[in-house]
């Protein structure tokens, strides 16, 4: 089994500005969105379409989470879905533990309070000055006078509105208008927050104040922010980016993950000259498994499917030969293996022991197998390797 | 709370005042056909409002004020004796013409005699010219009267029934559709115009009870004394049978009466119209209100406000105008068009409740649609 | 190149699309062009009912007493003598009489007495124009007979062939119909021969005196004379006395004593008046509102690319499409009421083509204005703003 040795310089992207969400914040966190096998049509009969097909997505407490793909590839309608602005046709959808296409119109009433929607059109009220378009959704959470106000012009001020106000839409610019709107939903600071193209109206600066105040949500407030945009200054400040294209998500990184893994791979001599792009594509195809204390990961004997890498934990290594078991190895975070067996055909020489919980990342024969092919010189490094540990 | 609906009213200025102007119009069409259709109304209590009475006696025969088809005196006479009864007054009545000083043209006059001592009127001002009355040939002329009966100066002369007669006083009354206008002579007068009449044969017979009487009971007694060569009739059965005649017998009652259904036929149409398009207008705000998580009774309400507001910003120069044009008729017609609390009321109350209506209606859709459809 | 077909499309697809705000905006307009149809039926039914007798007399022209204001609620009588004097004017081919009078008849089913027209003339002279009276005038020459209209009022009772009942306290029977129609003076009209109308007057010298008068006098020219000059000739003679109308000017008279003379008269006149503003405004309203609440259509338009005049035209177009479809169902809805109450009153009531026109222009002329109005303001608005 190989040790992950030597280190490699690291992408020259510049490191995002906040801690980013792990897989490791989240595993014990139930899913606060949790799609399954959502799909949604538009018009009827002969004129029916499919706009969602079979849609599977887990978002855990505390993500700031990018939608992004081409118009038309359903990110609107599935935010709106999960912002209960439509209804659930086929499939589940339960947000904050609550199952939509289950709920009351009562319930509903309460669950859009919790939920703070930035449309694309700004839709604000016009016969309201801003301060009064802010406290139209502060006054659902029955927030007394004095601190309405006051709440109102604090988030207003932030976002750089305080000579604003008092002013009505109609005598706001553009990206003024998209403040308030911004500023009328996060004023609750509500738990799940869903935003179409929310700083595409915008400036730099307020762009930035914006996405800032939304990770600052995340991050004090454990709210959890859906963000569809084609803004590229935003995609530093993602936790998780999901891609869709025709109605179907085609990828769903989270990207703290992903450059663990990649940091990972790249340690070991194995992987080390492999492109950046390739490594990110390995780690997605890589699954996420979770191993109990006590329990094998994989058992000498056994044909050969998987490679693994160690995300956290501690294994044992065990070979058995004749009536005698002996421990050979000790593997934790960062070390990888498995790649024997795909290598040879031949089943398992080893055993792995979880010590305790583990959490892995595998990849099964036949992506283990592209990414061999995908690089020569990777290849040849990994048989170099293979015989050196014979 | 923020008051969205006024808000919205208030802002959207142009758009609220289109609104309200078209709410304002309709309503004042209902005005104007119910101020046309009550003057028929008032025609019909008109002269009887003018005469003191507690019962009247009139002809088996009687239509309305104008044709009331005499009977004999002595029908009158009879009911003297009752105990109950205080005082009876004949009312001689007759149509002939009347003819403009100026121009000579004749139009049709209603003529009511009575004798100067016995005073049948319920207010004072014909009192005051009891000695004018008395006076051979000498009539008064109301005031009211429509201004194409020409000039109706004190001590002008003119012809009725190819008598010289002159004017000596006024009064005030207005009688509306009955005749183009009446004039009121005494009993001695009434002989002089009309010689082939006799005093003997009466168009009304005023009744006045002693305080203390049971009207129903006196009426009653009446009846069963006096029918079927006359009958007799409170104060509102023979207005009502005015309005009656003017109603069924003529065609100025109905078309009046086809007036007020067209306006209120035209005014709701029109209302649902404007209130629907208002809502429907909201749309997107109303979406974002659901979408922001307000409840549907919130929603109501501010759509309700909003056709309340928008009834009475439309109620209010409806009014002002209805009272211009009541004005302008009476004005050119001297026609009894008023305005009455009632009216004023109900037409408020109606047109609240039709753009309220309309409103809620209109949202009702809206209501149950997802958010999400309504962007 | 964009072809006028390729116009038109565009506007009648943004009507049709949202059928709710369509259907909402049509009723608007057809109630509004109801509402106008509607006062100036009324004004119509008052003035040509009064004008219904007049019309089926044979006159070229006519004499009345200068002092007759209406011949139908006013009418003054005038010396008979002056009809036998017109017969000796050159050119003269007839002159005739006729007598016009209110008497009671006796509802034969519940015994009231109502006030009736009653007609009376010579019956070996036919004096009308309409055939239907013309074949029954020879028996109106019988004792105390009369000819009924058949669209009297209801509260006549029965009036058809061979009921008998009193007119003035003598009997009469009636010995056929004929179709006049009631007007705002009469509910009912009865025909009979001079004779039978003298006998109603009791008192000797009465019946003398009402012999020799008479309310209306029909003359009849020879058409190949100038019935101008006759006329001049005859109101020289008769200046004192008498009126000498031309059937145009007696029909004008008639109808302006009405218009202008009697409270009905300016109260129809007045809810026109009115009914046409109030139905121009609703107009205009619908058809602005609408515009507005299609407000984005508009922008598009107009952020596509497509010239101001385009835009315009569109706007136009569409309210002009509006308007006519609004004003049609508002045409037939009027027709209905009208039959309805015609029928329900005995009243014509019926629409002039001219107005028929005026009310179709002033809604056309209503949605292109508000149509224009409205087009200014999407130009003038930044196209952003309107998104």
């Amino acid at each position: 089994m190989g040790t992950s040795t030597g280190t490699r310089p690291q992408d020259s992207k510049s490191p995002p500005p906040h801690r980013k969400m792990t897989i490791l914040d989240g595993l014990k966190k139930e899913p606060v969105i949790r799609v399954q096998r959502l799909s949604h049509y538009y018009g009827s009969g002969d004129n029916k379409k499919q706009i969602l097909f079979d849609i599977d997505l887990d978002i855990r407490p505390g993500e700031l989470v990018i939608m992004t793909g081409p118009s038309g590839s359903g990110k609107s309608t599935l935010l709106s879905l999960i912002g209960a602005l439509r209804t659930v046709q086929e499939g589940s959808l339960r947000v904050m533990g609550h199952e939509l296409n289950q709920m009351t119109p009562s319930q509903l009433v309460q669950y859009r309070r919790d939920i703070g929607f930035i449309f694309q059109m700004h839709n604000l009220f016009e016969s309201l000055t801003a301060m009064e378009n802010v406290k139209m959704s502060l006054q659902l959470k029955k927030v007394p006078r004095t601190e309405k106000r006051d709440q109102a012009g604090h988030i207003l001020n932030r976002l750089g509105l305080e000579e604003r106000i008092h002013y009505k839409p109609e005598s706001l610019s553009g990206g003024q208008r998209q403040r308030v709107a911004v500023a009328r939903a996060l004023a609750t600071r509500p738990r799940v927050i869903l935003a179409d193209e929310p700083t595409a109206a915008l400036d730099k600066e307020s762009g930035k104040t914006v996405v800032e105040m939304l990770r600052e949500l995340c991050e004090t407030n454990d709210s959890t922010v859906l963000l569809i945009t084609h803004d590229n200054r935003i995609l530093d400040f993602a936790d998780r980016i999901v891609n869709m294209v025709d109605g179907r998500i085609v990828s769903n990184v989270l990207v703290a993950e992903s450059v663990a893994i990649c940091e990972f791979l790249i340690k070991s001599n194995l992987f080390a000259n492999l492109a950046a792009s390739t490594l990110t594509d390995i780690a997605q195809k890589m699954e996420l498994e979770i191993v109990s204390a006590g329990k094998w990961v994989i058992r000498q004997g056994d044909p050969g499917d998987k490679f693994y890498l160690i995300r956290k934990g501690i294994t044992d290594v065990v070979v058995r030969s004749g009536a005698e078991t002996k421990k050979v190895a000790t593997l934790g975070e960062g070390n990888f293996f498995g790649e024997a067996a795909l290598l040879t055909g031949e089943p398992r020489n080893a055993s792995v022991l979880a010590k305790e919980e583990t959490v892995l990342y595998s990849l099964d024969k036949e992506n283990f197998q592209m990414a061999i092919d995908s690089s020569k010189t990777f290849k040849e490094q990994l048989l170099n390797a293979f015989y050196q540990r014979q | 709370m923020i008051p969205l609906a006024w808000r919205n009213v208030v802002h959207k200025k142009f758009r609220t005042a289109v609104a309200v102007a078209g709410v304002s119009f309709a309503v004042l069409m209902i005005f104007l056909q119910l101020g046309f259709y009550g003057s028929v109304e008032n025609t019909a209590h008109r002269v009887f409002d003018r005469l003191a009475f507690d019962l009247v006696i009139v002809s088996p025969h009687y239509r309305y004020i104008g044709q009331p088809d005499k009977f004999p005196r002595e029908r009158v006479y009879q009911v003297k004796a009752l105990p109950e009864v205080e005082r009876v007054i004949p009312i001689y009545t007759e149509s002939t013409k009347w003819k403009n000083v100026d121009t000579g043209a004749k139009r049709n006059i209603m003529v009511l005699g009575f004798n100067p001592l016995e005073y049948p009127f319920r207010e004072s001002e014909i009192r005051e010219n009891l000695s004018t009355l008395q006076k051979p040939d000498l009539l008064l002329i109301d005031n009211l009267s429509l201004p194409i009966l020409g000039s109706t100066e004190a001590g002008r002369h003119t012809e009725i029934e190819n008598r010289r007669v002159t004017i000596g006083g006024h009064f005030n009354w207005g009688i509306g559709f009955s005749a183009d206008g009446i004039i009121i002579i005494s009993d001695q007068n009434y002989l002089r115009l009309f010689p082939d009449n006799s005093l003997e044969e009466v168009s009304l017979g005023l009744i006045t009870l002693k305080p203390g009487a049971s009207r129903e009971a006196v009426q009653q007694n009446l009846k069963n004394i006096l029918s079927p060569q006359a009958r007799v009739l409170t104060r509102q059965e023979v207005g009502d049978m005015d309005f009656d005649f003017w109603l069924n017998t003529t065609n100025t009652g109905p078309m009046f009466g086809a007036g007020v259904i067209i306006a209120f036929m035209v005014g709701m149409v029109v209302l649902y119209q404007i209130l629907s398009t208002e809502i429907l207008g909201n749309l997107k705000e109303y979406a974002t209100l659901k979408a922001m998580g307000y409840e549907n009774v919130f929603f109501t309400k501010v759509v309700l406000q909003h056709g309340t507001l928008i009834a009475i910003l439309g109620f209010i120069p409806a009014y002002g105008l209805s009272f211009l044009l009541y004005h302008v008729t009476r004005v050119a017609t001297n026609l009894p068009i008023y305005m009455t609390p009632l009216r004023t009321i109900s037409v408020l109350v109606l047109s609240i409740v039709m753009c309220t209506l309309s409103a809620y209606l209109t949202a009702g859709k809206v209501k149950m649609a997802d958010p999400g459809e309504l962007f | 190149m964009r072809t006028r077909l390729d116009k038109v499309p565009i506007a009648w697809a943004n009507l049709t699309h949202n059928h709710k705000n369509l259907a909402n905006a049509l009723a608007g307009i057809t109630f509004a062009v109801l509402l106008m149809f509607m006062q100036v039926g009324f004004l119509n039914s008052l003035l040509d009912s009064t004008v219904q007798f007049l019309k089926i007399l044979d006159g070229d022209l006519f004499l009345i007493s200068k002092q007759t204001a209406s011949t139908s609620d006013n009418e003054e009588p005038f010396a008979r003598a002056r009809v036998f004097q017109a017969r000796r004017f050159p050119g003269v081919l007839q002159a005739h009489y006729v007598h016009l009078d209110r008497k009671f008849w006796k509802n034969t089913e519940n015994h009231l007495k109502k006030n009736i027209r009653v007609v009376a003339i010579d019956p070996d002279v036919p004096v009308f124009l309409d055939p239907e009276i013309n074949s029954q005038l020879e028996d109106l020459k019988k004792d105390d007979v009369v000819l009924v209209d058949r669209l009297s009022k209801k509260h006549f009772g029965p009036i058809t062939k061979g009921v008998r009942t009193e007119i003035e306290d003598r009997m009469f029977s009636v010995v056929g119909n004929f179709t006049l129609g009631t007007d705002f003076g009469h509910s009912g009209t009865v025909i009979m021969s001079d004779k039978n109308f003298l006998n109603l007057f009791k008192d000797e010298d009465e019946l003398n005196a009402e012999r020799k008068r008479v309310e209306l006098g029909l003359i009849k020219i020879d058409p190949a004379t100038n019935l101008q000059r006759i006329q001049e000739d005859m109101r020289k003679e008769f200046a004192q006395d008498l009126l000498v109308l031309t059937r145009e000017e007696i029909i004008a008279m008639e109808r302006y004593y009405w218009l202008e003379g009697t409270p009905v008269g300016f109260v129809f006149g007045l809810g026109t008046v009115m009914g046409f503003i109030v139905g121009t405004i609703i107009c205009y309203q619908v058809l602005f509102t609408d515009i507005l609440n299609r407000l984005q259509q508009f922008a598009t338009i107009k952020a596509i690319g497509y010239s101001n005049r385009y835009l315009v035209g569109t706007v136009v177009r569409q309210s002009l499409i509006l308007a006519v479809l609004g004003f049609l169902p508002g045409l037939l809805l009027s027709q209905v009421i009208y039959h309805i109450i015609s029928r329900l009153l005995h009243l014509p009531m019926n629409l002039g083509e001219v107005q028929v026109i005026l009310v179709l222009g002033l809604t056309l002329v209503m949605s292109a204005g508000s149509g224009l109005i409205a087009a200014r303001k999407i130009l003038d608005a930044d196209p952003a703003e309107l998104f």
